[in-house]
């Protein structure tokens, strides 16, 4: 496998965009993406576009090619990528293979949504085709439904209380103001979290991500297409996707999702590294509960301690592992297909040292993206050169 | 008294391993002569949530409660529940028939704790 680098990036905001199409949004953050690296578009030989559900929000498919034809890249395989939320991970490791296998020289991965035009019940029921629905859909549960199962469980073994719990909102609401980007940063105190609406006991409104519009964008290339010396050097050190169990019923345990652990694992084998050379993540808190599980499977906080180190401010912008310095999906937002690749973008602007909410002297970053029912997992670290 | 509903499951013929699912292929061994099985409606309670942002289908049905329960004969199931005050993570729990079950969708089981534990 060759070396990968990030040559350029374009995001649009996450947020509101009634009036602009699916894949106008697209389109805007992959043309910035391909200004920005100043890569000839005859060499980008890929694209990936991670998208979930444009088909039942939308009525939109084919989304890669048309996003490739509006870009200009010609007759080159365009191909969209389905994996839930994880979807904008997955497409970003497809264009990393297509990199690093020398396939091509440079590749396209864009990740897009579209969602807040849709009612809640609506947007529910389209998340809802990520559940096994032979067998968990009868029941009736549903995403934030799954992690109140898994918030019981954690309170119960390990003692997490509500407190823990919204230390992780308040952080990244907090983290959010500072992020043009992002869909609704806030500055939340603990009472107004706790007298905000119940969703699925235990998790309340603000312990859920927004429903988003909004699209993210690299281009990769090799070390011959990168450009000069005064380009900053983002290197990707690995790029691990693992699969676990569609079925809730095939879940060990509640607390943990297989698949996380697993693409962590093979994260820290690819690049070398251990988690204790992660300065900062950005992982995928789509429930502030998520996040405390996330950050004990990547091994970033010992298990079982995530919410106390959040409460602790072991996580927060001085901490001891930056997590979510974006906002994270409940602050920046969650345009599910877009998300993996939106996280990507955060880090990438992080590693150049060019973030609005910059963590100081940042060199290594990791991104984690959850599919379903923790169906699918990336888990990728980037670097920048010295 | 009546006792605890059963559930309908899959044993495979070739390899003996239980399946929920539909899918007429054993996952453990890929035999294709899988059986249907009546389980007990008999085990502890994982976790359970309260879904009050219901999908489409069952909005109808208002805010309602969903578990995750072991059943004493091997497989984990997610399914409707029924919960009273004083219910722990651990409490044994039995199927029971479902409340006005009525048109509309398939819901599955319903669990509720076993009176006397």
């Amino acid at each position: 496998m060759r070396d990968v680098f990030v040559a350029g990036v374009g995001s649009t905001t996450f947020g509101k965009h009634g009036a602009t199409s699916i894949e106008a949004l697209a389109v805007e953050a992959a043309a910035h993406a391909i200004l920005e690296s100043a890569i000839d578009r005859q060499d980008i030989g890929a694209l990936y576009l991670g998208n979930f559900i444009s088909g039942p929000l939308t009525g939109q498919e084919v989304l890669a090619g048309i996003v490739g034809e509006r870009l200009g890249l010609g007759n080159i395989p365009c191909t969209k990528v389905e994996g839930a939320c994880a979807s904008g991970g997955i497409a970003f490791r497809h264009a990393w293979i297509a990199v690093a296998s020398g396939m091509c020289d440079a590749a396209i991965v864009v990740g897009v949504e579209k969602m807040t035009h849709a009612s809640t019940a609506e947007v529910t029921t389209a998340l809802n085709c990520a559940l096994d629905n032979q067998n968990d859909g009868a029941s009736g549960l549903t995403f934030p439904g799954l992690f109140g199962l898994a918030w019981r469980a954690h309170a119960e073994r390990y003692g997490t209380t509500r407190e823990d719990v919204a230390a992780v909102v308040i952080k990244n609401k907090a983290n959010g103001l500072k992020n043009p980007l992002a869909q609704m940063g806030a500055e939340l105190s603990l009472g107004q979290i706790q007298a905000s609406a119940m969703i699925a006991d235990p998790l309340q409104m603000f312990d859920c991500c927004p429903a988003s519009d909004g699209a993210a964008a690299l281009v990769l290339c090799s070390d011959r297409l990168l450009g000069g010396a005064d380009k900053a050097r983002i290197r990707v050190l690995a790029s691990a996707q693992t699969s676990g169990s569609p079925r809730i019923a095939n879940h060990p345990d509640l607390c943990s999702f297989d698949a996380t652990v697993s693409a962590a694992k093979l994260a820290y084998a690819q690049s070398g590294l251990q988690p204790k050379d992660i300065q900062l993540v950005e992982l995928h808190d789509c429930f502030s509960i998520a996040e405390i599980i996330d950050s004990e499977d990547l091994g970033l906080v010992p298990r079982g301690l995530g919410g106390k180190w959040a409460a602790d401010g072991r996580t927060g912008m001085r901490g001891d592992v930056v997590i979510n310095a974006s906002g994270g999906l409940l602050a920046k937002g969650h345009p599910v297909g877009a998300t993996g690749v939106g996280q990507l973008y955060e880090i990438v602007q992080q590693l150049r040292g060019q973030h609005p909410n910059q963590v100081a002297n940042a060199r290594v970053g990791m991104t984690h993206n959850l599919g379903g029912t923790g169906v699918a997992c990336t888990v990728n670290i980037l670097q920048r050169d010295a | 008294m009546n006792g605890p509903e059963t559930l309908l499951f899959s044993r495979c013929a070739a390899c003996g391993a239980l399946d929920a699912s539909a899918v007429k292929v054993c996952s453990r061994c890929l035999a294709s002569g899988l059986e249907p099985v009546q389980l007990r409606g008999e085990g502890t309670l994982v976790s359970w949530t309260t879904v009050r942002k219901p999908p489409l289908q069952f909005k109808a049905d208002g805010a309602y409660h969903v578990g995750v329960f072991d059943l004493d004969q091997g497989p984990r199931i997610t399914a409707r529940f029924l919960p009273s005050e004083h219910d722990r993570i651990g409490d044994r729990v039995v199927a029971v028939p479902a409340p006005a079950a009525g048109a509309g969708p398939e819901r599955g089981p319903t669990f509720q704790v076993a009176k006397n534990g």
